[in-house]
């Protein structure tokens, strides 16, 4: 067992922590005021070679292992959260979803445009009444001949106004239950697809979300992606990416955090010494490096198991539920340690503040993830 | 165009004051624990320079370091970038060298590359400042000088270099093969890519001894060093603020001078 970053992962930690610094954090204070964010970064990102890591060169990624890719999603995270989910998420989620489920013409036409950051991508599960619960699905597929004729509404999707293109799911036999969801594959310009972006958010306001309407959308047979039946398995195997992903956001998240924090306690002198010489002040930032150090153990160890291909569920949730709740609390407390500083945006707590709330819940819940332990752990399930 | 770049490997300038230690008793910095060693930033903007030359011209970069193996990361920092090749240079015999002898070893070193049009070195190492070692490799190989430069690129079959003064800036025309040092006015050295990174991790970097580039020890090390440290220690600095009032702004004016100059500030 080696804990030291081999000498390829430590360049990449070094260039994606100066890309961020570069480039993500110039403009993200204004972005984030204006609940806008820039699509360019994921030119940028692609030019650089930090959009996909992950996938497979052959599909225009870079085709590093899972700790590599955590550690550059880390890095990039420690500058921001939201718009760095918004910029990889579609290489990420939706990518690889298709990776496992598409045929071989649908992840030529698809994924390298997506990993080249010349075609925006997003994965599109969530409805106004299904979140956690996918046999909730409303969104309709009817088959008709030799088309698929698509009515439904999708919330929260990331990228959602800005998307070339959409991997959704969507029921093609209520009776069915789960066994009747399908994938399906949507270009912006189909007529009956429409969008709307998200605004007034308390959170990820550096992010980009929308909601999608489709509309006797009509689509040939050959964009079902995957089997009828098969549609949740194959989009957990996104969303498994994405989950890492926001585990190794959250450590990036808690690591500047925890940075600035020390920082600050240092150069804050109240009662004749610098804050960070008051025990409270102490035990804080003690409680706060713990907590990122076991968020970035847990979340290698998942993303270690994921690059072997060896059974990860239980561990992939520890790393999401513990680093996204790691994050929140040490964000708070970072706030607090700044005072009434760590309330307004010119030190770089208070968005991390806004976007762990929201790192909680993308990519599974605190609780569904405790029930998802739970279920491995005691064999016997809680929620369905 | 066949650049050779050479480039040292200094303590990250970035590091904290408080990570920043010295050894008194052998007069040398104590590397801060934890925090890797850099490209000194001077030389990254040589790599940078050299980048865009060949962007516009083609040919080859070479990047030559002197010091242990482990400076094969300085090497493979380069390479990632985008240069094409990156040489250490490492012997014991080296070890305590000074900028003439370090220079001594560079020019031997870049003999035995053979074929180039650009020799570039950063203004000056971030760590000591002293900036000879690209003089002096001039010196050495009977090439032109031109130092501080922010920029390079040919014209007629020679190097036009913009070099920076105090209130502007110079234009010279020099012949090739030449040495260069560049300036911090080059700009943002660009960062590795990804390609460059896993295509840099997996090639092997070459190390060169004293033998391999026919060098004369007696020249090296520190007995053939010609600046000699006396001492090396962490200036104290004290702040002191003093408000100076008079009745009128001309006699506290004049009473400021007095004191400024009793300081030695002025």
């Amino acid at each position: 067992m080696d804990f030291e970053l081999t000498e390829e992962q430590r360049m990449f930690h070094d260039m994606a922590r100066k890309f961020a610094e570069q480039e993500i954090l110039p403009t993200l204070k204004e972005n984030e005021r204006q609940e806008k964010f820039d699509p360019g970064i994921i030119k940028k990102m692609a030019s650089q070679g930090l959009l996909a890591p992950h996938m497979p060169k052959e599909y225009g990624g870079l085709g590093l292992d899972y700790i590599t890719s955590a550690i550059i999603w880390e890095q990039l995270c420690g500058a921001s959260l939201s718009v760095t989910q918004a910029a990889v998420s579609g290489p990420i989620q939706p990518a690889t979803n298709l990776l496992d489920a598409g045929t071989e013409e649908q992840k030529k036409k698809y994924l390298p445009p997506v990993c080249k950051g010349e075609s925006i991508m997003s994965g599109a599960v969530v409805e106004p009444t299904a979140g956690s619960d996918s046999s909730m699905i409303e969104t309709v597929a009817r088959r008709s001949g030799n088309r698929w004729i698509i009515n439904g509404t999708k919330i929260f999707i990331t990228n959602g106004e800005i998307a070339d293109v959409v991997l959704f799911i969507a029921q093609t036999d209520k009776s069915k239950g789960l066994k009747g969801l399908a994938s399906f594959i949507v270009e912006r310009d189909t007529p009956g697809f429409s969008s709307t972006p998200l605004k007034g958010k308390i959170s990820w306001r550096g992010g980009s979300e929308g909601t999608l309407r489709f509309t006797d959308m009509e689509l040939p047979l050959e964009n079902q992606v995957g089997e009828i039946g098969g549609a949740l398995r194959d989009a957990l195997r996104g969303i498994d990416t994405a989950r890492l992903f926001l585990a190794a956001g959250a450590v990036g998240l808690a690591q500047s955090c925890l940075e600035a924090s020390i920082k600050y306690a240092k150069e804050r002198v109240q009662f004749g010494k610098p804050i960070g010489g008051h025990q409270l002040i102490q035990e804080i930032i003690a409680k706060m490096a713990t907590k990122v150090d076991a968020a970035r153990w847990l979340t290698y160890r998942a993303a270690d198991l994921k690059s072997r291909g060896i059974r990860h569920i239980k561990e992939m949730s520890y790393a999401k539920y513990f680093s996204t709740e790691a994050a929140l609390w040490i964000a708070s407390q970072a706030v607090k340690i700044h005072g009434s500083f760590g309330t307004i945006d010119d030190y770089p707590v208070g968005h991390h503040y806004q976007d762990a709330i929201t790192a909680t819940i993308l990519g599974g819940t605190a609780q569904m993830h405790q029930l998802t332990i739970g279920q491995q752990l005691l064999e016997m399930a809680a929620f369905r | 165009m066949d650049i050779i770049v050479c480039v040292k490997q200094i303590p990250d300038p970035e590091i904290p004051p408080s990570k920043f230690k010295l050894d008194i008793e052998s007069k040398k910095v104590v590397p801060p624990e934890g925090i890797p060693p850099v490209m000194n930033p001077y030389d990254e903007q040589a790599v940078e320079l050299a980048l865009r030359l060949k962007d516009k011209y083609g040919g080859k970069i070479t990047v030559l370091t002197l010091g242990s193996e482990a400076t094969s990361s300085i090497a493979k920092h380069a390479l990632a970038m985008g240069a094409d090749e990156g040489i250490v240079i490492t012997n014991k015999a080296f070890e305590d060298s000074d900028s003439f002898s370090k220079a001594y070893i560079l020019s031997q070193a870049i003999k035995k590359v053979g074929d180039y049009d650009l020799v570039l070195c950063g203004r000056q190492a971030a760590d000591w400042d002293e900036g000879l070692v690209g003089s002096i490799i001039a010196e050495n190989l009977g090439l032109p000088l031109v130092t501080l430069a922010e920029a390079v690129d040919v014209a007629n079959g020679k190097l036009k270099v913009k070099r920076v003064i105090l209130d502007g800036y110079q234009v010279f025309t020099v012949p090739i093969p030449a040495v260069v040092t560049v300036s911090n006015e080059v700009g943002r050295p660009r960062l590795p890519s990804g390609w460059g990174i896993i295509s840099a991790s997996q090639k092997q970097i070459p190390v060169w001894s004293v033998d391999d580039i026919e060098a004369d020890s007696s020249k090296t090390g520190a007995s053939a060093a010609r600046r000699k440290l006396v001492k090396l220690f962490i200036p104290e600095r004290e702040r002191k603020c003093e408000i100076i009032e008079r009745e009128t702004t001309a006699e506290a004016s004049i009473e400021l001078v007095d004191t400024l100059i009793k300081a030695g500030a002025i």
